[in-house]
């Protein structure tokens, strides 16, 4: 066990894993993550395909990994699976439980199965929501990755499962005018009984940029969540002034709650090393960004709610 | 392993390499050609440019200023080093670069590794408390200053001019009520840094200032400037050398058309970062100088993707490649 904040349901792999642990030692061998008991995952795209296409982008997966290596460096995240490119379809997001779910939907299996995970791949902004362009079709016929704003496509809806920080590393991920619908993505049916959601999640407003040069932005945030509000460590580390052709890559950090009292506390205090326990509900937000920031591709942020 | 010398000539053996079988394929999207022309700077394959870029000015180290009581005072903070830590000296008695995390009971941080240059002080207090901040800019921005001093930044080195402050405002809404919320609880100072002008990208100053006027966090990256070991003028890249790399570069990643714009600046790029995969050369370490890392003359270019016909489809993410100036000629 480890010492941060433990109100929440404990994961698959905690709960199987104690009979792992004593299985480990009877055959005197040490677990590999001795007091980490949370589940990262990285899911990353570097190369598309001719069935999905997509620039190529090589360092993405670097940036993606800095994060992996780092955040299970501490002591309460294992490193629980790195998948880059191969069959990333859209069965590893979508939920079979969601509105208009098909059965082949496996997101239980891939990303809310993590506690943290993080996506990098190409995105797009449909109507009110993120899409994400995934690599591969599976029997869903679909390279899209809709997050979902409550309209008959919706793909995304995590947390239910497992999954408490969704970090997206895509292009217009968190783009101003989809931001009193995120929280959407942040429950489905099920969440009502098991009380399971989202906490938090990281992503853009406008591009965002790739590069050899940003690798240690993303090891620097993993570190930095362990010791302050996650959505601080993401804006601090993930902010650049003068990139591109002179714009800014604008980082945004949502969060849900109960309340709106309880959204803004939630947003200002949870961090990797003090999880809180499931947020109540899904009818209130709290989110952070720079005032003014102008990214590549969008105007300045203009809050929909000042 | 190998040496840090194998690895300048290996790294450019390989961009000798990319550039030769990509000409014929640049040929095929005038429109990149054209971007690519326009974007390139000057200096690019000039004698005076980089020589000028081969004797950068001595501006003083971080390591042999930095002193980590000034340090934990700068911040108005309490702070003991961890039981781990070793007596400090930029090179501690075991040889390596100094390294510690200094805490205290309330969550603060200072986390020093001198070896790659990098400080960042976190208090947990100060930054979870994120109340309304009504101070003017200019007091974040004459705090960030006086810190940086502190701090052992060389005040040379700090671009005071390109300095920029941003409020980082908090906003919340019950969807049900419609009751909101939106204010600034933060100040945020970034300088970026230059070496007798130029450009260092994977360096940089930030502090984040809070309602009271205090230091939140602070992160220098700011390692002692020093250029790879080996290089010459006789190692310079022409322009067209440079030139066929960057659009083969681009072309690798983008089809034609899909790029709305080239930006290239030239840098000081870290050797470590330009080794494919990022890894950190291993002979470039235990060197017995405190900073790890080395740079050489580069080309920073950022490359914005056109936006999708569908204003509602995919957007490529933007790229920013680095582009050695030197290599074939001492090959």
């Amino acid at each position: 066990m480890h010492s941060c904040f433990m109100n929440r349901r404990p994961s698959w792999a905690l709960r199987t894993g104690g009979v792992l642990l004593l299985l480990s030692w009877s055959l005197g061998w040490a677990p590999a993550a001795e007091a980490a008991s949370y589940e990262a995952k990285v899911f990353a795209i570097t190369q598309w395909t001719s069935e999905c296409s997509g620039g190529e982008r090589p360092s993405w997966d670097d940036m993606a990994t800095a994060w992996y290596d780092e955040v299970t460096r501490h002591g309460v995240f294992y490193k629980d699976g790195r998948f880059v490119n191969g069959r990333m379809s859209l069965r590893r997001f979508c939920d079979a439980d969601g509105p208009g779910g098909s059965a082949t939907c496996d997101d239980n299996a891939y990303v809310d199965d993590a506690d943290a995970a993080l996506l990098a791949l190409h995105g797009g902004d449909k109507d009110n929501h993120w899409r994400g362009k995934l690599r591969v079709l599976d029997t869903l016929n679909e390279c899209r990755l809709d997050a979902a704003e409550g309209i008959a496509v919706d793909d995304l809806f995590v947390g239910d499962q497992d999954l408490e920080f969704l970090h997206l590393s895509s292009c217009n991920s968190m783009n101003d005018n989809n931001i009193n619908f995120t929280a959407r993505s942040f429950w489905d049916a099920t969440s009502a009984t098991s009380g399971a959601r989202l906490h938090q999640m990281n992503g853009f407003h406008g591009l965002m940029y790739i590069g050899k040069g940003y690798i240690d932005d993303y090891e620097d945030f993993a570190e930095e969540a362990h010791d302050v509000p996650l959505h601080l460590a993401w804006l601090d580390t993930m902010y650049r002034s003068n990139v591109g052709d002179g714009d800014e890559q604008c980082p945004v950090s949502f969060a849900i709650g109960a309340t709106r009292a309880d959204a803004l506390n939630r947003l200002k205090t949870e961090r990797y090393s003090k999880i809180l326990s499931e947020p109540g509900g899904a009818n209130a937000w709290a989110y952070s960004f720079f005032e003014g920031c102008d990214p590549t591709g969008l105007e300045a942020f203009n809050d929909p709610n000042d | 392993m190998k040496t840090l010398h194998s690895f300048v000539l290996g790294l450019f053996a390989a961009g000798s390499l990319l550039s030769t079988p990509a000409l014929a394929q640049q040929q095929l999207c005038p429109s990149l050609e054209a971007l690519v022309d326009a974007a390139l700077p000057a200096q690019v394959g000039d004698a005076a440019a980089m020589r000028m870029l081969l004797a950068p000015p001595a501006t003083g180290r971080l390591s042999q200023v930095f002193q980590p009581d000034r340090a934990i005072s700068a911040v108005r903070d309490s702070l003991k080093p961890e039981p781990s830590c070793p007596a400090y000296a930029p090179i501690t008695a075991t040889g390596q670069p100094f390294s510690c995390v200094y805490s205290n009971s309330t969550g603060s941080k200072l986390r020093v590794d001198l070896g790659r240059g990098r400080i960042a002080y976190r208090s947990k207090t100060r930054s979870e408390a994120a109340d309304p901040n009504s101070l003017p800019p200019s007091y974040a921005m004459e705090l960030a200053t006086q810190v940086a001093a502190s701090y052992g930044i060389p005040t040379a080195e700090l671009s005071v001019t390109e300095a920029q402050v941003r409020g980082l405002r908090l906003s919340s809404l019950d969807g049900s009520s419609g009751e909101r919320s939106s204010y600034r609880a933060e100040h945020h100072v970034r300088y970026p840094r230059r070496v007798g002008g130029t450009l260092v990208p994977d360096s940089g100053y930030h502090v984040a200032v809070d309602a009271r006027g205090q230091v939140a966090r602070l992160h220098v990256r700011w390692p002692d400037f020093q250029l790879a070991p080996g290089l010459s003028l006789s190692q310079m890249r022409s322009r067209s050398q440079v030139r066929d790399q960057l659009i083969a570069d681009i072309s690798a990643h983008n089809a034609c058309g899909s790029v709305a714009a080239v930006k290239a600046t030239v840098a000081y790029l870290p050797m470590r970062r330009l080794e494919q995969g990022g890894g950190r050369d291993e002979e470039a370490l235990s060197t017995g100088q405190v900073s790890q890392e080395t740079y050489a003359p580069g080309l920073l270019v950022g490359v914005v993707p056109a936006e999708p016909a569908d204003p509602e489809e995919f957007q490529a993410a933007g790229e920013e490649l680095w582009v050695p100036l030197l290599g074939n000629a001492a090959l």
